[in-house]
């Protein structure tokens, strides 16, 4: 009878410790990140200066060895960006993972698949129709109402493209590995140039069509923040509500549908909830690739696939991540903190490929 | 093996199968048809081995049977239309066993069986004592308590058939379709398997219907055979009576000592 002991007390997912410890240890790792990219930055607000700064808001009696401009700079300019890069990092971490376990695809993630880029195009188009179309702007005018057209129109976009690469990689039958990167890969450029075009045409210096095809934080404040917020913490709590479902999906459509899945409106309601946090990313931040695929595999790897933990550690993790590699992209001169995710992301990507190709070749 | 116990004649069936037909589809147009005329119905307390070459529609059966597949004629679940009830209804009482299941990376043998529980779920996070207690009798059942703590991904086959049959017995159903369940499993847990599927026929009332291909396995378990070939219910009845030579020579295309051979010598009905 020891044996049945031991099983009865591994029934039930991860036990309340366990669960507490990964992430409890993710939180800690993301405060971290947090608290570090709040303290370097290029202008003289060093990290003992920041954490005094925030100890004085928060009452503490704390003596003033900084300069006036200090607090300004903190919150002002470097925690709405840490933040920003906190809430996208967790959409796309997120995000991720729900598109993985969709597909039942490793490769699968908002970058890729085209989510993101279908996103920007939505985004751009609120932001240069009013210039483009001039009787547009006088709806376009109010701070609140512009970015309430840039999620909207972010989301219909990200759906629109996710559509269109799901509808095209599956047509002939179930849609393999190779036809959905290839699907996705061309849908993201094709729409990443008119994103372009659409930049260029409105007018805009380069930097800034180059921030939005790369991403970058340096454009979100607090307004900003205050509308991707709600969207990505309760589309990220929504999802964590359907764990069950992303781990039955990873058996196959007939076991899962044989467990009591139903899958078209369960896979619709994924699809929408998954695209509704990545277009609040990337309103937010353009595209910026490879967060939602390295970050729930390396999760994966470290904690296994069960969604219950999987899909919060990776939003904390995602989170992380992208608060450090815009901390590098700062501290490097300003690059877009896309091509630091990509200068991670893309080699990872291709020893993934490599990885699956072997796994292929040698079953 | 199993001391004979036909089910109670009154007792209504659980799923209750009338004429039915399906093709399947390409481009619209219907391609090939798949089951033509098919009634069956199974009784709790049943144990019927389905038998018939591939592609006779033993696997599209099933699919029909638990309403993923929608063809002509009826399909009833407990005397109502399949289509009546809700994905999760039909999980509560039909378990199904894939014939090529996807076993997913990294999970534990525990875990995968505990998703079996998936149609009874009531609490958000964890798992009811309920549960617990389920997937106990069903890793004990499968035989497959050796293996908890394992990944499934690194199990053998003949292992990883008995997590997966350990996961349909964890569901709890009133009906089990098992799609080729003796598959990879080696000679005395292909035994051991349609020994337990015969107790808990007998003392839990389950209902089984298993794909099985070999005649003197089956003919060991002593179930009601139904013989499906191209399509259509060729005989169905007790194994004594359905599994004579002549009759599987015929459907499967075999010479009669060949099929005499294949069904353990056994020269009964010929």
């Amino acid at each position: 009878m020891r044996a049945s002991v031991a099983t009865r007390s591994l029934v039930g997912g991860p036990s309340l410790g366990r669960a507490t410890l990964v992430i409890g240890g993710a939180l800690v790792v993301l405060l971290a990140s947090v608290v570090v990219a709040v303290g370097l930055g290029s202008v003289e607000v060093g990290l003992p200066e920041a954490i005094g700064i925030i100890g004085q808001r928060l009452g503490l009696p704390v003596p003033e060895t900084w300069a006036s401009t200090a607090p300004t700079i903190l919150f002002e300019v470097r925690l709405p960006r840490v933040l920003a890069g906190a809430l996208v990092g967790a959409g796309l971490g997120g995000a991720g993972v729900v598109f993985q376990a969709l597909l039942r695809n490793p490769m699968a993630d908002p970058y890729v698949i085209g989510t993101a880029a279908g996103a920007s195009l939505g985004a751009v188009l609120a932001i240069t129709a009013p210039v483009l179309v001039p009787a547009l702007a006088l709806g376009a005018g109010t701070a609140w109402l512009g970015i309430g057209l840039a999620q909207v129109l972010a989301f219909a976009g990200g759906l629109g493209a996710v559509a269109l690469v799901l509808a095209i990689a599956r047509q002939g039958g179930r849609s393999n590995m190779v036809t959905l990167l290839l699907t996705g890969y061309a849908v993201s450029s094709l729409v990443a140039a008119v994103v372009a075009l659409l930049l260029v045409s409105s007018g805009r210096a380069l930097a800034s069509v180059v921030g939005w095809l790369l991403g970058s934080l340096g454009g979100a404040g607090y307004p900003e923040l205050a509308v991707a917020a709600p969207l990505v913490l309760g589309g990220s709590a929504l999802l964590l509500f359907r764990w069950r479902t992303l781990n039955l999906l990873l058996l196959g459509d007939e076991a899962a549908a044989g467990l009591g899945v139903d899958l078209v409106p369960v896979r619709r309601g994924l699809v929408l909830l998954a695209t509704l946090v990545t277009s609040a990313a990337v309103a937010l931040a353009g595209t910026i690739g490879f967060v939602g695929l390295v970050v729930p595999h390396l999760v994966r790897l470290a904690i296994g696939p069960d969604h219950r933990l999987l899909l919060p550690v990776s939003c904390l993790g995602g989170a992380a991540l992208l608060v450090m590699a815009d901390m590098a992209a700062r501290l490097v001169g300003g690059v877009p903190v896309g091509v630091v995710t990509a200068l991670i992301g893309a080699p990872f990507f291709l020893w993934l490929l490599h990885r699956a190709a072997g796994a292929r070749t040698t079953p | 093996m199993s001391q004979r116990r036909q089910p109670s004649p009154n007792s209504p069936p659980i799923l209750e199968l009338k004429e039915v037909g399906f093709g399947y589809r390409r481009r619209g147009r219907p391609d090939r048809e798949v089951l033509r005329g098919v009634s069956l119905s199974v009784t709790p307390g049943e144990l019927v081995a389905l038998l018939g070459p591939n592609g006779s529609g033993k696997t599209t059966l099933f699919r029909v049977a638990v309403g993923l597949l929608a063809g002509s004629g009826s399909v009833r679940l407990d005397g109502r239309p399949v289509t009546d009830w809700t994905r999760r209804e039909i999980a509560q009482r039909i378990a199904i066993l894939p014939q090529l299941p996807t076993v997913p990376d990294g999970f534990r043998v525990e875990e995968l069986v505990e998703m079996g529980r998936a149609p009874h779920a009531r609490s958000r996070f964890g798992a009811s004592a309920e549960d617990a207690d389920a997937v106990e009798r069903a890793l004990i059942d499968a035989d497959a308590v050796d293996l908890v703590g394992r990944r499934v991904d690194e199990l053998s086959g003949g292992e990883r058939q008995r997590v997966l049959v350990a996961m349909t017995l964890a569901q709890e159903p009133r009906l089990l379709l098992l799609d080729e369940p003796t598959q990879h499993l080696d000679l005395a847990h292909q035994v051991a398997l349609l020994a337990t599927l015969d107790r808990l026929r007998r003392t839990r009332g389950l209902a089984v219907v298993a794909v099985l291909h070999d005649p003197a396995l089956t003919a060991l378990a002593d179930p009601r055979v139904v013989l499906l070939s191209a399509g259509r219910v060729v005989a169905d009845g007790p194994a004594a009576e359905v599994l004579r030579p002549t009759l599987l020579a015929r459907v499967f295309d075999i010479s009669v000592p060949t099929a005499l051979a294949l069904s353990g010598g056994s020269t009964r009905g010929t």
